[in-house]
């Protein structure tokens, strides 16, 4: 016989995502989920943004890598706390290993929870892990064309970073393109041109997360 | 190479299923993705056998249909479905037939992913 069904099939992580999100709230932590191309410089980018912020507020990192704990042990010299999930081969985190990391470490009094996602631009979209805003970084040498190309992600970002700057004298990167692309995929999304290895442009990027947090204390 | 999760996700809701329903055979499981999702039929269905053989109806046969894109104009309101010459270079920014409007198209469909029915006895 035919048993109609009709559910959603990644309801799993989405319940569980919902479940994370309650946690978060409850602390009033705001959670940030890191998701870019292998080598876009998520890590780099954080690294910036812990050293800057480390007097304001206490935050927390969840590194997602295939092998190694080497990003773990990168932010842990800027000494804040850390976990790190290996997947084993998986593209993508989901809510359960982020439930998983959670409880090995204190996320109860974290202003920030920086959640860097596994380096791919397709999966980390689809699965949600539990955070208040998807934060996409595109980086100069990748091209223009990537968000024509990879447009779930750069549809569902609040933030995107056009991370590595410092290069667009050397490669033909078309900023407006991007920005007009980006803003018709997505017209609440907000765009920072940022170089993490100079610092250039950082100052806004640290703005937005400096009124986010104000936001989400209010809440 | 998202399917193996999707279909961990697809066989503990079969899985429920069968079990809410008193069936004991699983004969079928059909599927509706959307062409956003970009899932790869061929894939799930490899990822699906491998776990199917760990349960008692390992021959059950998955069937993926692919919805297609559906869209409405931000400018004009027309919904249409983009035609596959004009998926290219992106998915979700095709001229509307009618005023030619190429961006920021809203989404009508071909962003779920759900299960439809499962046939069993």
């Amino acid at each position: 016989m035919k048993i109609p069904v009709i559910r959603k099939i990644l309801e799993t992580n989405e319940e569980k995502s919902n479940q994370l999100r309650e946690k978060f709230d409850k602390n009033k932590t705001l959670v940030l989920n890191l998701i870019s191309s292998p080598g876009a410089g998520k890590t780099t980018l954080l690294e910036r943004t812990l050293s800057s912020l480390k007097s304001d507020f206490k935050m927390g990192v969840i590194e997602g890598d295939i092998q190694t704990t080497a990003d773990a042990q990168r932010i842990a010299k800027t000494g804040v706390s850390t976990v790190q999930i290996n997947t084993e081969g998986a593209c993508h985190l989901d809510s359960n290993m982020i439930f998983a990391a959670t409880e090995k470490m204190n996320i109860t009094d974290l202003d920030i929870l920086y959640i860097e996602n596994v380096g791919n631009l397709v999966c980390p979209a689809e699965f949600k892990v539990g955070e208040d805003f998807k934060i996409a970084l595109l980086s100069i040498p990748e091209g223009d064309d990537k968000p024509e190309k990879y447009p779930l992600l750069f549809s569902e970002a609040k933030v995107l970073l056009l991370n590595k700057i410092d290069l667009l004298p050397y490669l033909d990167f078309d900023v407006e393109k991007v920005k007009k692309v980006v803003k018709s995929l997505n017209n609440d999304i907000e765009i920072f041109p940022v170089s993490a290895k100079t610092g250039e442009g950082f100052d806004a990027w640290l703005e937005w997360i400096k009124n986010e947090v104000k936001k989400k204390k209010q809440n | 190479m998202h399917e193996m999760s999707i279909a961990q996700s697809l066989m503990e809701i079969v899985k429920q299923e069968m079990e809410k329903n008193n069936m004991n055979n699983l004969l079928k499981v059909k599927v509706r993705a959307g062409k956003i999702n970009a899932i790869v039929p061929d894939a799930l269905q490899v990822c699906f056998d491998i776990l199917l053989q760990d349960t008692p109806w390992p021959g059950a046969v998955l069937e993926i249909e692919t919805v297609p894109i559906k869209l409405k104009c931000q400018k004009c309101g027309t919904i249409f479905v983009p035609k596959d010459e004009d998926l290219f270079p992106s998915l979700i920014q095709s001229p509307c037939p009618k005023c030619g409007t190429d961006f920021g198209h809203e989404i009508m469909s071909g962003k779920e992913l759900l299960i439809e029915y499962i046939e069993a006895e």
